[in-house]
């Protein structure tokens, strides 16, 4: 695998059983992504593109096919290695945030550093250079069931980016949030990617948010096809 | 989707209005230990579905941030107990004030119930 490969996928495949019959979310997704690039996968609803994230993350395990982000293969980890994954090596932004909302700001994005066995001092230090870097020091004591949705959001940023991952999954991160918010998140994923070489994977069904990414595609029926800009 | 809870809720509180009025007519026959028992598990299971988005934020925040499992089994079964004994508590000391001394091993029957709620989450988390 070259050196700036840093998602890899190899015909995926994934299959739900549900009571209303078989769904088939993934048909064979070949995909390659590159340090610190941006890509958007966009899609109709239930095309699939949750489900595909959820794999890199490790939160779903694929059918068939492999799965290799950073040189780990996921498909082959047991949880508590998928769990040391998605601490350091992989940072997920659910479409409903994930928080904690009767925990403050602060609590949010020191969770993945506590669980990293960080030292209170220097993860409060880290914690409030993040939310300096996102603009949201000034909350920084807020319990998150305060704040906005642009807020919420940004603050699930912050706590993705806590342990300075290598890949950023982004699950639908405007469809909560007015033009104006979506935009500052999506300049705020554009710094991001430029200041940390961060590499981020944006799922939408939104097609204002892929003239954010430096490559597209679309998901449909399960297949992943790459959109010429 | 995200009524089904609410609406399991509101159905086990219904039993539980209703076993509270057998429980009180019926308490003169002696059948007060099942059905102090089965209060207890309807009044449990009745507040945890009102209150599940905590646990399940819970859950998928600690998930997402790379706790292993064992710790995220941790941290609900804690937040269950501390639940649980809220929840409990208050009554039970009315009971027993009221000279119900059986009301006393509800806090007891709550946090099992509790805990085996959590446990059942989690192991559907990790299937």
């Amino acid at each position: 695998m070259p050196r700036d490969v840093v998602v890899l996928l190899r015909d995926v495949w994934k299959t739900y059983h549900t009571k209303w019959g078989v769904v088939h979310a993934l048909k064979g997704v070949d995909l390659v992504i590159h340090r610190g690039e941006i890509v958007g996968i966009h899609g109709p609803s239930g095309a699939g593109k949750t489900t595909l994230l959820k794999i890199i993350a490790g939160l779903e395990k694929p059918d068939r096919g492999d799965v290799i982000v950073e040189g780990y293969n996921v498909c082959m980890l047991d949880e508590n290695a998928l769990a040391m994954l998605r601490n350091s090596v992989v940072g997920f932004i659910p479409q409903d945030y994930g928080l904690i909302e009767e925990l403050t700001v602060i609590e949010n994005v020191e969770l993945p550093l506590l669980l990293a066995g960080m030292d209170r001092n220097e993860r409060r230090k880290r914690v409030m250079e993040l939310l300096e870097y996102i603009g949201l020091a000034d909350k920084a004591k807020q319990k998150v069931k305060y704040l906005s949705g642009g807020e919420k959001q940004r603050v699930a940023i912050a706590r993705a980016l806590s342990n300075t991952p290598s890949v950023l999954l982004a699950d639908e991160p405007t469809a909560n949030l007015d033009w104006e918010n979506a935009r500052k998140v999506l300049e705020l994923f554009q710094r991001i990617s430029r200041d940390f070489d961060t590499t981020i994977l944006v799922v939408s069904h939104d097609p204002r948010v892929m003239e954010y990414v430096h490559r597209r595609y679309e998901l449909r029926d399960g297949k992943l096809y790459p959109v010429l800009s | 989707m995200s009524l089904l809870p609410s609406c399991r809720g509101t159905y086990y509180a219904l039993a539980f209005s209703t076993t509270l009025s057998i429980y009180v007519a019926t308490y003169p026959y002696e059948t007060v230990a099942l059905l102090s028992l089965v209060l207890t598990i309807l009044g449990v299971l009745s507040v945890d579905y009102a209150d599940r988005t905590t646990v399940n934020q819970l859950i998928e925040g600690f998930t997402i941030c790379g706790a292993r499992p064992r710790y995220v089994l941790f941290a609900v079964v804690l937040l269950t107990i501390v639940k649980c004994l809220i929840l409990s508590i208050p009554p039970s000391i009315v009971l027993a004030v009221s000279g119900l001394e059986e009301g006393l091993i509800n806090p007891l029957l709550a946090v099992a119930v509790g805990v085996a709620t959590a446990l059942y989450e989690v192991r559907k988390r990790y299937a």
